[in-house]
């Protein structure tokens, strides 16, 4: 088992999806605990993955390789895991991801998702030019501990500012965090339309976003 | 030394026939997704093959409207004695655009607002050096965002008299500069070219609705469409550079044909905004070699096409006016300069990869344009420039820093930077061991308190406020 899980780890910094695949099968067939898989040996991976991007060890398209490969052994674990569940169970925190409308530039807002995923939460994604409509029925569907809110251009920074308005009018801004980035964004922005996060770049959204539900750091 | 006969070539003839080659194939077999139906029908109704939303260009179609687009024109500015013909040789060098952030060393970096959307028009037109103005200069953040596009419209058509490139990025906002230029020009300016607008496709290979629009209005009013795929190595185009500039001749083309569809003979310029994703962060470098690589190239593609050619820049992703912003800005100057490019937006001002516009950026790259400026010149040879009387009267062993040759010509052909300086150090370090960012902040305040005011007819002045005022009532929505 210790060897797999030392494989499955190998594999998700390499993003070599075959061998974490394998891995992953090998040690859900041998009935080890999948939270085990995912707490001691995923999560531990991606940790250390995000560590390395920060020393300049790994470069962006690697992580970006490692969260596929991530997906991918996620798909093979988390059945099993759900299976198991009672109802006590806590899910994992979701976030809705939206590049707002008028804006089609998603490459932020694709690297913060990845950075989530890799890091123990579930990621629903929205794409771009998201209209607020769509923000508001997506949080009445899915109820989202957290959405996030990007834009790049310095005409569309403002919508994230008619969302947060829309989710005050729709009765829902108590029941949803919301943080926004996009690099025209500032601090004083996010606090002027009452954010309740904001994030310099995606490993900073990672730690925002943990505090934001309350996860120890 | 910076014609365009002169201009190294980074490619090979055949080089170029191949990235021409594949830029065909891109738009034939992959084509580009035009998400605006008005575009579309245009394309669908002179033969191309329209399948939802993505149109493959036929080949033979797409040159053929490229050759209707003029290799040159005049670009007419409110004063006529500052007109400029772009794609003659002219160098046409503006300020930066598009900044949502600003920054000089008294007051930090801060989210720009409208007066220093002001300060910058007017040390642009204030320097020599730059001959045509960026509306947008740095956004406007304090103002309402569905209407202060017409307000940094103002701003460069009342502070300056320069040529401009107006600010329109979408529809709405363009049809807003054309009003805002017709009333400038006196009610109408006719057929004549009185601005540039840049499109940039939404890359890879998409032109959006709000750029189409744009690009349908300004070539409906026969003004000069600048098409600039944005394109970075490894995020939104191929890794490598050969592919990054096929794409950028298909992107750039099919633009190019469309405009030419909509108005035949609109002017029309090849843009290169060529660069690497750094791997380390996801943003753009600038400076870097692919970047060289992008400019010179995409001037040799400009040519093959007989199209004015947009390029380069004084940029530079550095956070601060210091070593990495000089030797980047550098790196892309001597490229830009090289590529021997017509039109160059952010010449001044361009910091933090385009995220701040700076002051002292503003000063440290005017003074560089106005060394190139002396460079571009070339070196003279009067007999009293090859000087031979001069040396054989101060003869072998002599000194020549008091002779009457070197008395009578100094001032005027030896270049003495007032940002760059030599004093011994200990004289520099008395003096408080100034940084070149410190001279650069009373450069640019320097430059501003020279200033002068262009002027503008009351009259008109009042119009441009009016419809402002008017268009405020009933402004567009700020998203489109």
């Amino acid at each position: 088992m210790r060897e797999d899980l030392e494989i499955l780890k190998r594999s998700l910094i390499r993003a070599d999806p075959d061998a974490g695949v394998a891995a992953a099968q090998r040690l859900v067939d041998a009935g080890v605990d999948p939270k085990a898989i995912l707490e001691e040996g995923m999560a531990v991976a991606m940790f250390e993955l995000g560590e390395m991007w920060k020393r300049g060890e790994v470069f962006l398209p690697e992580v970006v390789a490692s969260a596929e490969v991530f997906k991918r052994c996620n798909a093979v674990v988390e059945p099993v895991l759900l299976a198991q569940k009672d109802e006590n169970t806590e899910p994992n925190a979701l976030v809705v991801l939206a590049t707002v409308k008028g804006d089609l530039h998603d490459l932020g807002k694709n690297m913060v998702g990845a950075m989530l995923r890799t890091s123990g939460f579930d990621v629903h994604d929205m794409g771009k030019d998201v209209s607020a409509d769509k923000i508001v029925a997506a949080i009445q569907e899915m109820r989202p501990q957290i959405v996030g809110l990007s834009a790049l251009l310095t005409t569309t920074v403002p919508y994230q500012e008619t969302v947060i308005k829309r989710l005050v009018q729709e009765g829902l801004r108590d029941q949803v965090k919301v943080m926004v980035g996009g690099a025209p964004v500032t601090p004083e922005w996010a606090e002027k339309i009452q954010a309740d996060g904001y994030a310099n770049n995606a490993p900073e959204a990672v730690e925002v976003a943990r505090k934001l539900v309350g996860l120890a750091q | 030394m910076f014609e365009r006969e002169n201009a190294p070539k980074v490619l090979t003839d055949e080089q170029v026939e191949i990235v021409h080659e594949q830029a065909m194939r891109i738009l034939e077999e992959i084509g580009t997704e035009v998400l605006h139906e008005r575009a579309r029908k245009l394309l669908a109704e002179a033969g191309q093959k329209v399948d939802g939303d993505r149109v493959r260009w036929d080949r033979a179609f797409v040159m053929e409207q490229v050759a209707k687009a003029p290799a040159r024109f005049r670009l007419r500015a409110r004063n006529p004695e500052r007109s400029l013909t772009v794609g003659d040789g002219t160098r046409v060098w503006m300020n930066v655009g598009g900044p949502p952030f600003a920054s000089d060393l008294d007051a930090g970096r801060r989210s720009g607002t409208m007066a220093d959307h002001d300060t910058i028009v007017k040390l642009t037109q204030a320097t020599d050096v730059l001959n045509c103005v960026q509306a947008g200069a740095v956004e406007a953040t304090d103002l309402e965002v569905a209407v202060r596009h017409m307000d940094m419209e103002y701003s460069a058509l009342r502070w300056s008299d320069k040529p401009y490139v107006t600010y329109g990025t979408s529809g709405p906002r363009a049809r807003d500069g054309l009003r805002m230029a017709e009333i400038a020009q006196g009610g109408s300016f006719g057929d004549d070219t009185v601005l540039m607008g840049v499109v940039n496709p939404n890359s890879p290979l998409i032109w959006d609705f709000r750029m189409t629009d744009a690009l349908l209005a300004w070539a409906e009013a026969n003004q000069a469409i600048i098409v600039t795929p944005f394109l970075l190595a490894g995020a939104t185009a191929p890794v490598s550079v050969a592919a990054g500039l096929a794409q950028q001749a298909a992107e750039a083309l099919s633009g190019v044909a469309l405009a030419q569809l909509v108005r035949e003979g609109a002017p029309c310029l090849y843009g290169s905004f060529f660069t690497a994703t750094d791997m380390r962060t996801g943003s753009p470098a600038f400076g870097t070699p692919e970047s060289v690589f992008g400019v010179l190239a995409g001037a040799q593609l400009a040519r093959r096409y007989g199209l004015p050619y947009r390029g380069g820049g004084g940029l530079a992703s550095s956070n601060a006016v210091d070593a990495q912003a000089a030797a980047e800005t550098q790196m892309m100057l001597w490229a830009t300069l090289l590529a021997g490019t017509d039109v160059v937006l952010h010449a001044a001002g361009w910091l933090e990869g385009g995220l701040t516009a700076s002051l002292e950026k503003f000063a440290l790259d005017v003074e560089l344009l106005h060394q190139f400026t002396i460079q571009a010149r070339g070196i003279g040879f009067s007999p009293e420039e090859l000087a031979f009387e001069a040396l054989a009267e101060t003869g072998p062993g002599g000194l020549f820093l008091a002779s009457p040759h070197t008395m009578a010509h100094f001032k005027e052909w030896l270049y003495m930077s007032p940002l760059f300086q030599t004093p011994d150090f200990a004289t520099w370090e008395t003096a408080g061991a100034e940084s070149t960012a410190q001279r650069a902040n009373a450069a640019w305040k320097k430059l501003l308190e020279s200033y002068q005011d262009p002027g503008l007819d009351p009259a008109v002045d009042e119009e441009l406020r009016a419809y402002m005022d008017r268009r405020r009532q009933d402004p567009p929505e700020p998203e489109d």
